[in-house]
């Protein structure tokens, strides 16, 4: 079944007003959504519903043409969210967090993680406890859990936060790699390039379309 | 087939214009039903053999004893129909409910103390109908306290969860405390007479009533105010305020 | 989704083993409280007797309702929450294991302990075993209702009492029959009903709670 990921007329209303209003887009295999809008456009609510963890007063989010709310256990198995909070426990090591998130059937290979671990310069801190890493390191923790989760569609919300340049570059290379794959990624940061082959949904503007 | 939007206007403009229909006969037949039953209660009922006077007390305690637990079982019920076919005005119905209960309970828990004085000697007693009133407040006062401790649109819910858990767990803990003051304390469990005489039992059954329409009357009161409130960003609030009916708002 | 579950519950395990004060915090109060009473109620040995059930009931049910505050309050700040929610298991399984591991690492340790407070207060032997069972039976209700407060009241700041008053209609029925079976003991009657009473609560707890406290979390996390 082809992976189609779609969006029509989302709104969301805070309080008296909207935050942003008729939100569409279509999403192919390989293709990468990037959502721009100063603070507080609502970057970090909107991909919030898009992995149904809020509910958006109008509009429909569909995947592989269902409702995610109708069949949430199959849009989630092809799902992976990265919001502000890393979502790694401090109390375990990297290695023990790594291997909580990918589960038995997309058990990652040992070589697959020692090479990512390496990409992300985590080797020698494999075996720490997460409260002694720096944010930078936890968060490329977190970054490595989801790779590892081998899922279709990211949604992503300032992945790009606390990285160095190098990281950053290497996560940069690691998104191409999967959208050249037949990944989908929705992606929300004030650090990434104005890029051509990118789908762009600015919410600072009045009317909100793809561009 | 009737649909029940027919009986009971689910919108919330409709059910605001259906209260104001309401109101003013709930406060009318509240009042009839409380002059009967205060006049008769007071100054008609012969006193009881046992307790003299003191007993006429009853005519306030019972009516907010049973009234409020009824109130909090509807609580339950709207938050629960909330839950499960998420009708909003079941919601602001429920959250107009529990102060009034709240109030009610405490009224019961002061009118019980005041029984309790000339019967038992002491202020308080640790007897099933009062620990289950106490109860009762608590969980009031639970589902008050989280609705404003939580700033978010979520807190309805939540809300209505903590609801529909206290009514299944209401006939757990009146059981239990009542078990547990049979075993405690059989000698100082009061019992109204078995039967009470009618000319007892009007005043009684006229002031629940009574004091049953007022508090449905101040309900309607309660959720007009509350649906201007929460629908405040809608038309049909705007152009209601502009005509100029301030005396019925003011009244509210 | 054993694997699931068996992995749930041995990470909120490893977190709660490793940080000592999650462990050493709910004993230590547990032991502080009925000190106190020992302290205070002293010389006279027929009251202590007869006060003891309900010292060591209450007791729990203070470190219970304190220690249960916390519970969630670092899985939410640390994102672990959020990511339950957008996995592709259901979400009350996972609460589910979290309640177990909450009830093996918190409360298990204070039923192992309540002999040493039991003897302390004057209790023989069977009483204390009567005990022990009865606080066998009923912690596994209060982890589960406590397990719904603590949901409900994720997003309030600084909850504990709070979270005491909520609760505090919800734990009252245990109190009663959790107390109720030392008493019956006293009276010389063997309290198989207030038992199976116990016991059924905590089977019915367990069977809605975990949806009850899903169901509040997404309420939260929204």
């Amino acid at each position: 079944m082809s992976m189609n990921y779609e969006a029509k007329n989302l709104s969301y209303r805070l309080g008296d007003s909207y935050l942003f209003r008729r939100i569409n887009f279509k999403l192919s295999p390989g293709e990468c959504l990037h959502i721009q809008g100063h603070n507080g456009a609502g970057k970090s609510t909107l991909l919030k519903i898009l992995a149904g963890l809020a509910i958006a007063q109008k509009g429909t989010i569909t995947w592989q043409q269902n409702n995610i709310h109708a069949k949430p256990e199959q849009y989630y198995a092809a799902m992976s969210y990265l919001g502000h909070k890393d979502g790694i426990k401090r109390a375990l090591t990297p290695y023990e967090n790594i291997m909580n998130c990918t589960t038995n059937e997309n058990r990652c290979s040992v070589a697959e993680l020692h090479a990512l671990l390496t990409t992300f310069q985590l080797v020698p801190l494999m075996h720490r406890f997460c409260y002694q890493l720096s944010a930078g390191q936890k968060r490329k923790v977190a970054l490595a859990s989801l790779i590892l989760q081998k899922k279709p569609l990211w949604i992503l919300d300032e992945p790009f936060t606390t990285l160095d340049l190098q990281s950053s570059h290497c996560f940069k290379q690691i998104m191409d790699q999967h959208l050249h794959q037949g990944g989908i990624i929705v992606l929300a940061s004030h650090r990434v390039e104005e890029e051509a082959n990118y789908q762009h949904i600015n919410l600072s503007a009045d009317v909100n379309s793809v561009c | 087939m009737w649909h029940l939007n027919q009986l009971i206007p689910l919108s919330p403009r409709r059910f605001y214009h259906f209260c104001g229909l309401l109101q003013p006969w709930f406060f009318v037949l509240s009042a009839l039903a409380l002059a009967y039953g205060l006049f008769a209660g007071l100054f008609l009922a012969p006193a009881d053999y046992q307790q003299g006077d003191g007993f006429r007390i009853i005519y306030v305690h019972v009516p907010c004893a049973m009234l409020s637990l009824m109130l909090y079982v509807m609580m339950g019920i709207c938050s629960a129909i909330y839950l499960i076919w998420r009708i909003k005005i079941c919601d602001m119905i429920a959250f107009c409910m529990a102060p009034i209960g709240a109030w009610l309970t405490l009224c019961s828990l002061l009118t019980g103390a005041i029984w309790g004085k000339p019967m038992w000697g002491t202020w308080w007693i640790w007897d099933a109908r009062l620990t289950s009133q106490l109860i009762l407040l608590f969980l009031y006062l639970g589902y008050i306290g989280l609705y404003h401790a939580m700033n978010s649109p979520s807190a309805a819910k939540a809300c209505a969860i903590l609801a529909v858990v206290g009514l299944v767990d209401i006939p757990v803990i009146h059981y239990s405390v009542y078990w547990w003051n049979t075993l405690h304390q059989k000698s100082t469990i009061f019992k109204l007479q078995p039967t009470m005489e009618t000319s007892m039992l009007l005043p009684l059954l006229s002031m629940i009533l009574g004091m049953g329409f007022y508090i449905a009357g101040l309900i309607c009161v309660n959720i007009r105010t509350e649906i201007l409130a929460r629908e405040a960003h809608n038309r049909w609030v705007g152009i209601l305020l502009r005509k100029g009916n301030a005396k019925e708002l003011i009244a509210c | 989704m054993l694997t699931v579950f068996a992995q749930c519950l041995r990470n909120d395990l490893k977190t709660l083993i490793r940080q000592p004060a999650q462990w050493l915090h709910p004993i230590a109060f547990f032991g502080l409280i009925v000190c106190l009473f020992g302290i205070g109620l002293g010389s006279d040995n027929t009251q202590l007797i007869q006060l003891s059930p309900v010292i060591i009931w209450v007791a729990f049910l203070l470190t219970a309702i304190f220690t249960i505050e916390t519970l969630f309050y670092r899985d939410y700040e640390e994102g672990v929450l959020e990511q339950w929610m957008v996995s592709p298991y259901p979400l009350w399984w996972l609460m589910l294991a979290k309640s177990l591991a909450f009830w093996l690492a918190s409360c298990l340790p204070l039923i192992v302990m309540m002999p040493v407070l039991g003897f302390s207060l004057q209790l023989t032997g069977t009483q204390c075993l009567l005990l022990l069972i009865s606080l066998l039976l009923g912690s596994p209700a209060l982890t589960f209702l406590g397990v719904i407060g603590a949901t409900l009241t994720l997003t309030v700041a600084r909850s504990g009492v709070f979270l005491a008053l909520l609760l505090l209609p919800l734990f009252v029925p245990i109190l009663i029959l959790g107390v109720s079976v030392v008493i019956s003991l006293l009276a010389h009657e063997w309290p198989v009903f207030q038992m199976a009473l116990l016991g059924g609560i905590s089977v019915l707890t367990m069977t809605f709670a975990p949806f009850a406290a899903a169901a509040a979390l997404k309420v939260a996390i929204h």
